[in-house]
């Protein structure tokens, strides 16, 4: 075998064989994300409701929220960090949009005000992380806090209703999905290109492979670090527009702590690596999709929350378990 | 004559690939020192290595005090009384000098509670034995670097160890610090204790060793008492009669042309005014012991530790000109020396591996969208110059062997092309084809007009690719040096026996 050209000009066999290496990798990465969704496809059969089309458009509707926070959640994780911070700065951001619309603000300002203010806090987590020098984990569990904290006491508790026409603009049909589907599909698609083919998103994947190699290969660590969490908190940001639109309220009840573990089981088993530098936002959207066929199957069903939670948690253990035994097996092998 | 503790004969151990001993015999007595030297992959470490149980030999036996024994892992070394005083010290910072003393055997009270008074009566009474006043309640953080060493010793003698093994005790130590650590070395001695004592500082083997050992190459290249064997035939037994692969002619002397400069460099502690020319096509050595500075030199021109100050410049058309961390970050490529650690991308694929520190090169016009064609062609005619040896540019870095990894990383920066490539160790720990094939490549480029900052610990490869020799030692350039200069000196400037005042750097 040989890795020089061939003279024709062409190289069939090595195309071939790169292909079918390519092919082997993500059967190799994709088989747990397989069994789960096969799983779940039975399971759907012994549900007779599942199938209905207005089922089925609601999970495509909530996955799009679910997916747009799994999105910022992985590119962070694949820079080997982490962001807990997500769902509070969502309500955050979407409780800032709905009290600026309150007071008359029109409904674009309140979307560039959910935006940005999700943007800020990310920056605020990146800062943290990349200048400071502080440890993810716990900057992104405190800043959780605070914006959970925030959101309770600027509230009161109570949500606070948005006006018609935003929830008009955000939830417009085209044909029969709401815009948060098409937007979500179309972000999956811009950001696993931004990861795949862009110099930006090949530095995301060196920083969370190896730190210290990258440095050596002149790529501005700290910067990527900063804006990634920037990035991660705009993601959060965005979906505080679309929750918002959807309940047609926003209130601090929109991130209680349990969505973090679905934004972190979308990205796990969407096959995103928490050690950083594997994974990808297409495979974080399959799998907020998975997660919401989870809570779905498990609502119809009509398991209990606290059942439910179990099982989510466990699926997240052996996820996360399959990810650190794949890393150890190729350190040995 | 004193009564032999250690004896270890015929040792051999080989790698894939190397061997690393052959046929070494070393014997150490009670109550007296003995060096242990030999250049940077001489085999020293290997043979402590056994002696501690770390590795398995595959020829030859220990004995004990005549009691031959077989260790099968560091427990069985230590059952034997041997301990190691490290390098890199093994104490926790947080805990007092009670506590890390007793870490791995604490006296106890009914079988579970820590009995403290008796702690701290042993602890007093060793501290008293190697003479040092350090309260046994202080905590090690508050130390300094000789007092946590003299803590390591403390908690080697409650062992009831009779071995003592010095790796390189005094390369961070002050004066003073190093003045009572050859005093506790004399008490261990008196106390009938067989020391093992590896340095790099042959002034150092006078003071203290009665005898000494030299290894190259794996083998025992001499030895005997210290009294009978002067410094210069030590320094030939570590360096042998090798024929030096020289590049003759090839040698670029004559029309030295500056490109790039550097003045001013310091770093509190690690650096002291560092000022250096690299000339145009010409390979400099950086030549010196570990942690004398020259890996650290290459960091701070890179931008990655900060420092005290620094002034880089270039010269073009007979003008220096001063430039920005950033022009050096374009202008400069910096071959690492744990190529593992911070060199490259394991799980990801030679291609990858290859292209990313010239992404911005091969983008498409006008985007940040990266050229894959581009960067598949680039990754297959580097993988072909350097005879990389893999299935497919998709193959991962992690498969391939050290050399082929070494020569990604080369690939990496040929890509890049830059007029200056810093090279930290470029050859360690690889096998003899691979390191005469990178020597060839670091030729070949300086022949093409790019210079080279060459940092090696091998003195071979030093004397037989190196125009020019920087010498540092502790923090400071001591000496300038054409190539022509003996291997004794170069030595002998390292470890700060040879008078370097004469050379000091105009």
């Amino acid at each position: 075998m040989s890795n020089k050209p061939n003279d024709d000009g062409l190289f069939p066999a090595v195309d071939q064989q790169l292909l079918s290496l390519r092919l082997k990798r993500l059967v190799q990465r994709a088989f747990p994300l397989l069994v789960v969704v096969l799983v779940l496809l039975f399971i759907s059969l012994l549900v007779p409701r599942f199938f209905h089309p207005r089922n089925l458009k609601n999970i495509l509707v909530q996955s799009s929220t679910l997916g747009l926070m799994a999105i910022g959640m992985t590119l962070v994780y694949l820079i080997g960090g982490m962001d807990l911070s997500i769902p509070s700065v969502m309500a955050v951001s979407g409780i800032m949009g709905a009290m600026i619309m309150k007071s008359g603000g029109s409904p674009v300002l309140g979307v560039i005000i959910t935006i940005a203010a999700g943007a800020v806090v990310g920056a605020v987590n990146g800062l943290s992380v990349s200048f400071l020098k502080m440890i993810p984990f716990v900057v992104t569990l405190a800043m959780m806090q605070v914006m959970s904290g925030i959101s309770t006491w600027v509230t009161n508790s109570v949500s606070i209703a948005v006006p018609l026409d935003y929830i008009d603009i955000i939830l417009f049909k085209i044909g029969e999905l709401p815009l948060p589907v098409y937007l979500f599909v179309t972000l999956t698609i811009v950001s696993t290109y931004f990861c795949k083919s862009t110099i930006y998103g090949r530095w995301l994947y060196a920083i969370g492979t190896n730190l210290e190699s990258s440095k050596v290969c002149m790529i501005p660590v700290r910067k990527t670090i900063f804006l990634t969490y920037t990035v991660s908190g705009m993601f959060a940001g965005l979906t505080g527009v679309l929750l918002t639109a959807r309940l047609g309220a926003a209130g601090p009840l929109m991130g209680s702590s349990n969505v973090i573990l679905d934004v972190m089981s979308a990205s796990v088993v969407g096959g995103v690596s928490i050690y950083g530098g594997v994974g990808s936002p297409l495979g974080a959207a399959v799998g907020a999709v998975v997660i919401t066929v989870l809570n779905n199957v498990l609502n119809l069903l009509r398991v209990d929350f606290f059942p439910a939670q179990v099982i989510k948690g466990v699926i997240v253990i052996v996820f996360v378990a399959f990810d650190s035994f794949g890393r150890s097996h190729r350190r040995q092998g | 004559m004193s009564s032999t503790v250690l004896k270890m004969i015929g040792i051999g151990k080989s790698f894939p690939g190397v061997r690393a001993l052959h046929n070494v015999t070393f014997t150490a007595y009670a109550g007296e020192a003995i060096a242990l030297l030999g250049a940077n992959g001489a085999g020293k470490s290997t043979l402590m290595n056994v002696l501690g149980g770390v590795i398995r030999h595959d020829d030859g036996k220990l004995e004990i005090q005549g009691k031959s024994v077989e260790f099968k892992n560091p427990k069985d070394a230590q059952a034997e009384g041997i301990a190691f005083v490290h390098q890199e010290m093994a104490l926790l910072p947080t805990m007092t000098v009670m506590d890390n003393m007793f870490i791995a055997d604490f006296p106890k009270r009914w079988g579970a509670i820590i009995n403290r008074t008796e702690m701290r009566n042993q602890c007093t009474e060793v501290l008293e034995r190697l003479g040092c006043r350090i309260s046994p309640d202080n905590y090690i953080k508050n130390l300094g670097t000789g007092d946590r060493q003299m803590v390591e010793i403390g908690r080697a003698l409650l062992g009831n160890n009779r071995i003592f093994i010095f790796d390189e005790p005094t390369s961070s130590l002050t004066k003073g610090e190093k003045d009572n650590l050859i005093k506790v070395i004399e008490r261990l001695k008196r106390e009938g204790m067989a020391i093992i004592y590896i340095t790099h500082f042959l002034s150092e083997v006078y003071d203290i060793c009665d005898r000494v050992c030299v290894l190259r190459g794996g083998e025992v290249a001499g030895g005997g008492l210290i009294s009978e064997v002067s410094m210069n035939k030590l320094v030939r037994m570590m360096v042998g009669d090798v024929k030096i692969g020289d590049r003759g002619s090839e040698r670029n002397t004559a029309a030295r042309k500056p490109i790039f400069q550097v003045d001013e460099l310091n770093r509190r502690g690690v650096l002291e005014n560092i000022n250096f020319t690299l000339n145009k096509g010409e390979i400099l050595g950086f030549w010196g012991l570990l942690g004398s500075g020259r890996t650290e030199t290459a960091r701070a021109i890179m931008g990655l530790d900060t420092v005290d100050s620094l002034k880089i410049s270039t010269w073009k058309d007979d003008r220096l000109t001063e430039v920005s961390t950033e022009f050096v970050q374009h202008n400069i490529g910096l071959i690492t020396e744990e190529r593992r650690v911070d060199g490259l991308f394991l799980p990801m694929s030679v291609s990858r591996n290859m292209s990313m520190a010239n992404l911005r090169n091969i983008r498409k016009k006008h985007s940040a969208v990266i050229d894959r064609k581009r960067e598949a062609e680039l990754s297959r005619e580097f993988t072909d110059r350097l005879n990389i040896k893999i299935t497919s540019i998709e193959q991962k870095v992690e498969t391939l062997s050290g050399g082929n990894q070494q020569k990604v990383i080369l690939g990496r920066w040929l890509e890049v092309n830059p007029d200056i490539l810093i090279m930290d160790e470029p050859t360690r720990g690889l096998d003899v084809s691979a390191k005469a094939e990178i020597a060839r490549i670091i030729v070949r480029l300086a022949k093409e007009g790019t210079s080279i900052i060459l940092i090696s610990s091998e003195i071979e490869e030093m004397m037989s690719l190196c125009d020019r020799f920087l010498v540092f030692n502790k923090g400071r350039i001591i000496s300038n040096l054409e190539y022509g200069v003996s291997q004794e000196e170069l030595v002998g400037l390292a470890a700060g026996t040879a008078d370097a005042s004469k050379r000091v750097m105009a």
